[in-house]
């Protein structure tokens, strides 16, 4: 956008003038890119990621030195060569992983529209559409770009979209053209507009529109009712015509969606941080030598025989250079090959994930996708996940599953073994439809199912006997879905009266009036007329309303249906109340008078109406109670507990209301009844941040009560201190002192709570919880509470969503996962990793987060381990030789280490170790604590292994030095020389490093052992080859004639054999020991993976089922679940518009 | 449409995980075992090589302050078995010492020097193998020969600090055999000698990497006054002392003596073959033997000595080796035997679930519910 443009308050976009629009709007394309590279930047872009590492500077840096003359002891490319080819590696990895995102790309580029174009349709693609263009767009299509409705197929210009992709609810919304438009319904008419639109500029408001259309020089306002939104889809409508206003990057979803955060993993900043100190170890070293070099000038042997001729051999240069030369000797204990093998390893894991078939969902043909493979071991340490519920937890499917009629229980038959027996199944009750002695209560329970709604019936196009029903509200759906169970068939809606089909034959409900649903009502009533001409009010709603309005004869079920519902409640199912009432003529008179005039109020129209329904709301005869399911994905309680079990804090952050999301906490075993429940109550807290503030202070004190001092006295957020980088994070255990607590808060409370002021104790108490629910809350809070954690407590946080609306949190969180859902990917887009079910999260945190974690922080380790290891040998040698900075290995030798023969044993540790396999992981999911309090990386450890690595190096250097015994060393009296010594050196340092990564590794299959065996293999066969022809091409002089001398030499061979066996010897009993007298649990489930050994103790489902049973009965006396997910102030007026038998116009 | 390509992952062994395995657990049951055949073949191997380590002959003597002796053999400070004498006019040692024990043949003769670091960097590098090989140009030579590689436009032959450094004691390439009288004033030199060549000292490759004196000559052509010995080499070579002409010229190719010296030592304390007899076995006696001084250590604050040696499987006379194989199966056997005592003992039960920290807090809990 040009900066002429920004400063317009306007745009202008014409009509059918595509030049006009062409030159204003030249610039602006339909085409939306969301690659990180192009051709021609790629370069660059790379270039200045790579170097933004410290190691890859530090290595640029080196290489450079090395071009100084006389500074580098080894060959000048040896450290340009390696980082050279690990460049490359990146780079192409870089480009493969472009690539696929200018795939996709292309493909919703690519996609075909119709436009219309000179009276015709053409049919063009996404990338071709530009500002301006007028477009027809079918049923489920997506819109290609932002558009104004001007016409659709549906009566009034009607149209209804679908937006989960912007705000993840996935009920239809109502769009509405104006009338002055809504006669264009083909394209010559299309063709035939003149006018222009002059709309706002592109911004991110995805609920603001303004705009006007002039046509014929009068204007009319355009307001987001007649604005489609890319990202939506065209839903229940045949078609629309709309004009393009806003294309590609300058649409409302795209500027809503942030570029893709950089995430680095908590491993990777560790490992940084770990490299910053070796590149300190190095400094030191350096510096050592150095002094050691600059002692030595005075030494005679410099003087006499390095440098006779010169009066003063030394000055502040030779210090320099000196010191220069060591950096470079020494450089490669920061390993070069790490940063790349790390990003192999993990783009491996990646693959590995997304070729999981435990995680393969085939009903959608989907896998699980790993889109920032450089989070793989994060999944290994997640400490909170905040999921959504709708589509994640949720299948967003809601299923009538029971009954309560005249105090009689009615349940679905789905499975023989559900539920107690003494419930009737929705077969039998249709025989007590018939025969029944309370079958009119019956008839009219099924009646109101049917008749008290708002859904849009749809004839299916290919089977006129099957009805498809729109609801704006799925639990209507399932209502009306459930009386066709009863063959209480609702087929036509006309705009004062449904038609419903009970056994073949049609009846007709007059509609007279409708009393809306809104939450303070928490009921919804119809009066209608029935086909005998009775007047009778139905009315559906919470038990507690519809009880207070019960006539005094008209409670005979009450107390049934109450246990009924007590027992719905308890297992998460959503419960509804039906009464109903005949109303006399008179009386409907007299009170529909009322109700017209409150109807036409102008001011507080709707209390008017509240009061109105309030007077016809009464004495009414309670027909019974509906539960129904919102339905759970599989396995989610199980997925659920088994987190829980493995120490992870779920959260459930919630666009849905307080009772729906309670519910569900219910459902998914997240909450169970013997809980406390601290809900944040608008009563108590009176909607202030000063009352939020009060009530969670008054709670933490109560809950601190419980604490052990230790505990309620320690600050909040607890430091982080040197010991949790030092040794790993301590368990947070406060949870076990309390009794089980959850927190329930809804959106508005939340906003104070989130305050500055507030947000530290909020979160003291929330971690305090065992389950935190926060219903209706917004995207960008949901993204808070993430934020919030995140920032404020050292642990790994993931967000699972499928929807738009959890972008927010999903790119706040260190991890994020998308479900890959039915409609909408762009969470799965904007994610990290993409799973199909939430049930998914188990394996892919378990078992591949546990391995992910375990395999880098042993790859890094050893990395640093073995570099550490053979760069040290020389840090001795320097001892021995002046601090003359000279090498004890041949430089290319040296070099192939890093690229060559260490290389490939960290590979094979990333790809294949197993330290448990997947069986057993996910029967102990306690091990998972390992991983997010830190126990597998961190400082300790490294330290650890460095030690071991300045350990082995000593030992070595030592060992061989005292072998060496000054050269005489063949029993054919030759002197053995410095390349000698260095290349039998060299191979005890590879025996001892590839020893150490074969005890590393817990699992060995014929890759691993091929990785070790043949790495030493590889060397031993190399090393006379490249004795032999490193001398002929100039590569090696220094080595000429030993491919002869060295395998001959029997010392050689002691030594190689000697050397790394007492090296290891202190690895190889301190690993035994460990395991023999500090044995851990991770020693006792390797063994009984490795010997079969059953643990009973483990299989506590029989336990967990008795719980269960004790819980259910607790259940009984605990309270009712009521929830209903009908919009406010909902489209009921729209919807009674419709006449379902009113022919629609082609559009063609 | 059914024709998709289902996105289903393939189900084999690298995708799935599932690549047959084997754990490497560490039990008893592996360890021990493991652990006593260290020690049960380590052992007699180290005894091998020690006993094989001892069984070499050496006799080693620093001369390094021969320069200091007497003009007639008197007792070495510190060593009253050797004598030495030093004639200063000759510049030549000669040190007596007695064989005791019959040095089966082969017998090797190298010469050792302490503190020389032939492994410093400057050192390493300071030489021109092009140069070595058939000549080069004097502009063309690598800096590194440095220091000594160009004076007034001439090119020192070889360049470099290894080459100017090289040793340049000569020793008597035989041993003389004293017949000793009663006192040291009347024993007298035999005629009999035990023998050394200086051939086949150094690598069989290494002739392949230096020039003849004729390659040398056909190169840089009868002028030679452009080429000139490394200054050591005029004080050290008396032949050297003005300057190379066609027949003094140095025969690289077969000068082994050289090309031993060029081929550097690791280490700073290192031995060097000087000449050797596999001929014939040294028998005991007392020996004489003629050093023509010339190699300044004191310099630089090292010493020399002359070693003359048997070999073993392993080279000279070193017991490290074996030491190190007697005490790394040693240790093991001792550990072995510890965690066998403790297995016996008190032996843990593989994969025990009440091992597991869960179960051990439970079981805790219960017997503190227990007790109460």
């Amino acid at each position: 956008m040009s900066k002429s443009q920004l400063n317009e308050p306007e745009r202008i976009i014409y009509l059918n003038d595509s030049e006009k629009n062409l030159l204003k709007y030249k610039k602006e394309s339909n085409y939306i890119s969301t690659s990180k590279y192009t051709i021609y930047s790629f370069i660059f872009i790379f270039l200045k990621e790579q170097f933004s590492k410290y190691a890859n500077v530090f290595f640029l840096f080196t290489a450079l030195l090395q071009q100084i003359p006389n500074v580098s002891p080894t060959n000048r490319w040896t450290t340009a060569i390696p980082l050279v080819f690990v460049l490359s590696v990146t780079a192409v990895k870089e480009i493969f992983e472009d690539y696929k995102r200018h795939k996709t790309d292309n493909e919703v580029n690519n996609r075909k529209i119709q436009v219309i174009e000179n009276n015709s349709i053409n049919i063009k693609t996404w990338n071709d559409v530009k500002v301006g263009d007028i477009v027809r767009v079918e049923n489920d299509e997506y819109f290609p770009a932002d558009l104004i409705l001007l016409s659709s197929s549906e009566p009034d210009t009607l149209c209804y979209i679908e937006t989960s992709n912007l705000d993840g609810e996935t009920n239809l919304k109502i769009k509405q053209g104006l009338v002055e438009t809504s006669n264009i319904l083909t394209p010559e008419l299309a063709s035939q507009m003149k006018g222009l639109i002059k709309s706002e500029q592109p911004n991110n408001r995805l609920y603001n529109y303004d705009g006007v259309i002039i046509l014929n020089d009068k204007s009319f306002p355009l307001d987001p009712t007649q604005l489609l939104l890319r990202g939506a889809k065209l839903k229940n409508t045949q078609w629309i015509y709309g004009v393009v206003i806003t294309t590609g990057h300058n649409t409302k979803l795209l500027r809503n969606s942030n570029k893709t955060p950089i995430k680095k993993t908590s491993v990777e900043h560790m490992t940084n941080y770990q490299i910053v100190f070796l590149f300190g170890i190095l400094l030191v070293l350096s510096l050592t030598c150095t002094i050691g070099y600059f002692l030595r000038q005075d030494k005679s042997f410099e003087k006499t025989v390095l440098h006779p001729t010169e009066e003063n051999s030394f000055s502040i240069k030779d210090i320099i250079l000196g010191f220069l030369t060591f950096i470079v000797l020494y450089n490669n204990l920061i390993p070069i090959s790490l940063i790349v093998t790390m990003e192999f390893v993990k783009y491996c894991i990646s693959i590995l994930i997304n070729n999981d078939m435990d995680m393969y969902y085939d009903v959608m043909d989907t896998t699980a996708q790993c889109r920032t493979s450089s989070l793989v071991e994060e999944l290994g340490q997640v400490e909170y996940i905040f999921s959504d519920k709708t589509g994640t937890l949720t299948c967003n499917i809601m299923e009538f599953k029971k009954c309560s009629i005249a105090g009689e229980k009615y349940t679905r038959s789905t499975k023989k073994n559900d539920g107690p027996i003494n419930e009737i199944t929705f077969d039998e009750l249709k025989g007590d439809l018939k025969d029944a002695d309370f079958n009119d209560v019956i008839y009219q329970f099924v009646t109101l199912l049917s008749v008290c709604h708002t859904v849009i019936p749809e004839q299916d196009e290919n089977d006129p006997s099957v009805y498809n029903y729109q609801a704006s509200s799925p639990d209507e759906g399932a209502l009306v879905k459930g009386a066709l169970l009863f063959d209480f068939k609702f087929t036509t809606r006309k705009p004062h009266s449904v038609i419903v089909n009970v056994n073949g034959q049609d009846l007709e409900y007059e509609i007279l009036n409708v009393c809306e649903f809104n939450s303070t009502r928490k009921r919804m009533s119809t009066i209608v007329k029935c086909p005998n001409g009775e007047i009778k009010i139905y009315c559906k709603g919470a038990d507690t309303v519809i009880f207070e309005r019960l006539a005094k004869n008209g409670n005979i079920y009450m107390d049934k249906t109450i246990e009924h519902l007590e027992e719905y409640a308890s297992e998460g199912l959503r419960t509804l109340c039906l009464a109903t009432r005949t109303i006399s003529p008179e009386e409907y008179e007299t009170w529909s008078k009322i109700f017209d005039a409150a109807s036409t109020t102008l001011v507080n129209r709707e209390e008017e109406l509240s009061k109105a329904a309030e007077l016809i709301e009464k004495d009414l005869f309670l027909l019974g109670a509906t539960a129904i399911e919102d339905k759970l994905q599989d396995g989610i309680p199980e997925t659920i507990t088994t987190l829980s079990q493995a120490g992870i804090k779920i959260w459930i952050l919630t666009g849905d209301k307080q009772e729906t999301a309670i519910n569900i906490g219910l459902s998914c075993q997240l909450i169970n009844n013997e809980m406390e429940l601290i809900i944040f109550d608008d009563e108590v807290i009176k909607g202030t941040s000063q009352g939020v503030s009060e009530f969670i202070d008054s709670q933490l004190s109560t809950i601190k009560q419980k604490l052990p001092k230790k505990y309620a006295e320690a600050e909040f957020p607890p430091k982080i201190t040197f010991r949790n980088k030092w040794i790993g994070k301590e368990e947070d255990i406060r949870q076990k002192f309390i009794p089980p607590t959850g927190l329930v808060i809804d959106g508005k409370m939340l906003e104070y709570a989130l305050r500055d002021e507030n947000k530290i104790k909020f979160l003291e108490l929330a971690t305090l919880c065992q389950a935190v629910i926060c219903c209706r809350v917004s995207p960008l809070q949901k993204a808070l509470v993430v934020k919030l954690v995140k920032n404020n407590i050292d642990a790994i946080t993931l967000a699972i969503g499928d929807g738009a609306n959890d972008v927010g949190m999903i790119q706040a969180a260190h991890v994020g996962v998308g479900i890959n859902g039915m409609e909408g990917l762009q969470a799965a887009r904007a994610a990290d990793f993409a799973i199909s079910q939430f049930r998914f999260l188990r394996k892919l945190l378990l078992v591949h987060g546990s391995w992910a974690y375990s395999r880098l922080s042993k790859l890094i380790l050893y990395s640093f381990y073995k570099n550490l290891t053979l760069y040290l040998t020389q840090f001795w040698y320097s001892f021995n030789n002046g601090f003359s900075g000279q090498t004890i290995y041949e430089s290319w030798t040296l070099t192939s280490y890093n690229v060559i023969f260490t290389v490939f044993p960290p590979i094979v540790m990333g790809f294949f170790d197993q330290f448990l396999n997947a069986i057993y992981l996910n029967k102990y999911p306690k091990l998972y604590k390992e991983g997010f309090l830190g126990k597998k990386f961190n400082i300790s450890l490294f330290v650890a292994w460095a030690l071991n690595g300045i350990y082995h190096s000593l030992l070595l250097y030592l060992l061989i030095k005292n072998i060496w015994f000054e050269s005489q060393i063949d029993p054919n009296g030759d002197i053995g020389n410095h390349w000698m010594l260095g290349s039998t050196l060299f191979t005890c340092v590879l025996g001892t490093v590839l020893l150490k990564a074969g005890l590393t590794m817990d699992k060995w299959n014929k890759y691993t052992t091929l990785a070790i065996v043949g790495s030493y293999a590889c060397w031993i066969i190399l090393l006379p080859i490249y004795c032999y022809i490193g001398p002929l091409i100039n590569l090696s002089p220094e080595l000429d004639g030993m491919e002869k001398k060295i395998y001959s030499s029997s010392i050689f061979w002691f030594s190689v054999i000697i050397i790394p066996c007492v090296c290891i010897f202190r690895d190889y009993i301190w690993k035994f020991m460990s395991r023999e007298y500090f044995t851990t649990d991770k020693h006792v489930i390797q063994e009984m993976q490795k010997y079969i050994i059953d643990d009973y103790s483990a299989d506590q489902s029989w336990y967990q089922k008795a719980v269960g049973k004790v819980k259910l009965i607790n259940h009984m006396r605990k309270s009712r679940g009521f929830a209903f997910s009908q919009l406010e102030s909902g489209p009921a007026d729209i919807i009674r518009i419709y006449d379902t038998t009113k022919r629609k116009p082609s559009g063609k | 449409m059914s024709d998709i390509k289902s996105n289903k992952p393939k189900n084999n062994a690298i995708r799935q995980q599932r690549l047959k395995a084997w754990q490497p657990i560490l039990t008893p049951k592996s360890v021990l075992p493991t652990l006593f055949f260290i020690g049960i073949s380590f052992i007699p191997v180290g005894i091998g090589l020690f006993i094989a380590s001892k069984k070499v002959n050496e006799f080693t003597f620093e001369y390094t302050d021969c320069h200091k002796a007497t003009s007639t053999f008197a007792p070495v400070p510190n060593n009253e078995n050797i004598k030495w004498k030093y004639d200063k006019a000759q510049e030549t040692c000669t040190v007596q010492f007695e064989i005791k024990e019959t040095f089966k043949k082969p017998v090797f003769f190298y010469y050792r020097l302490t503190s020389f670091f032939q492994n410093h960097r400057s050192y390493v590098k300071s030489y021109d193998s092009e140069q070595l090989l058939k000549g080069k140009k004097t502009d063309d030579l690598k800096s590194d020969c440095d220091p000594f590689k160009i004076k007034d436009d001439k090119q020192y032959f070889p360049c470099g600090l290894i080459a100017n450094s090289m040793f340049t004691d000569v020793f008597d390439n035989k041993l003389v055999k004293v017949t000793s009288g009663n006192n040291n004033e009347t024993s007298t030199e035999s005629t009999e000698t035990y023998p050394f060549t200086e051939k086949g000292i150094a690598w069989p490759s290494d002739a392949d990497k230096y020039g003849t004196r004729n390659d040398f000559l056909k190169f840089y052509g009868n002028d030679l006054s452009k080429i000139m010995p490394p200054p050591n080499w005029s004080i050290s070579f008396p032949e050297y002392k003005n300057g190379y002409n066609a027949t003094n010229f140095p025969d690289l190719k077969n000068w082994e003596h050289f090309q031993v010296w060029m081929r550097t030592a690791g280490l700073p304390n290192f031995r060097k073959l000087y000449s050797k007899n596999t001929e014939t076995d040294l028998k005991p006696g007392i020996y004489n033997i003629d050093i023509i001084n010339k190699y300044d250590v004191n310099r630089y604050g090292g010493t020399k000595s002359f070693v003359i040696t048997t070999t073993s499987i392993i080279g000279g006379r070193n017991p490290f080796l074996g030491v190190a194989y007697i005490f790394v199966g040693t240790i093991s056997l001792i550990f072995g035997i510890i965690f066998l005592i403790r297995h016996i003992y008190k032996p843990r039960k593989l994969g025990d679930h009440r091992y597991l920290s869960w179960n051990k807090a439970a079981a805790f809990n219960r017997d503190m519910d227990d007790n109460h």
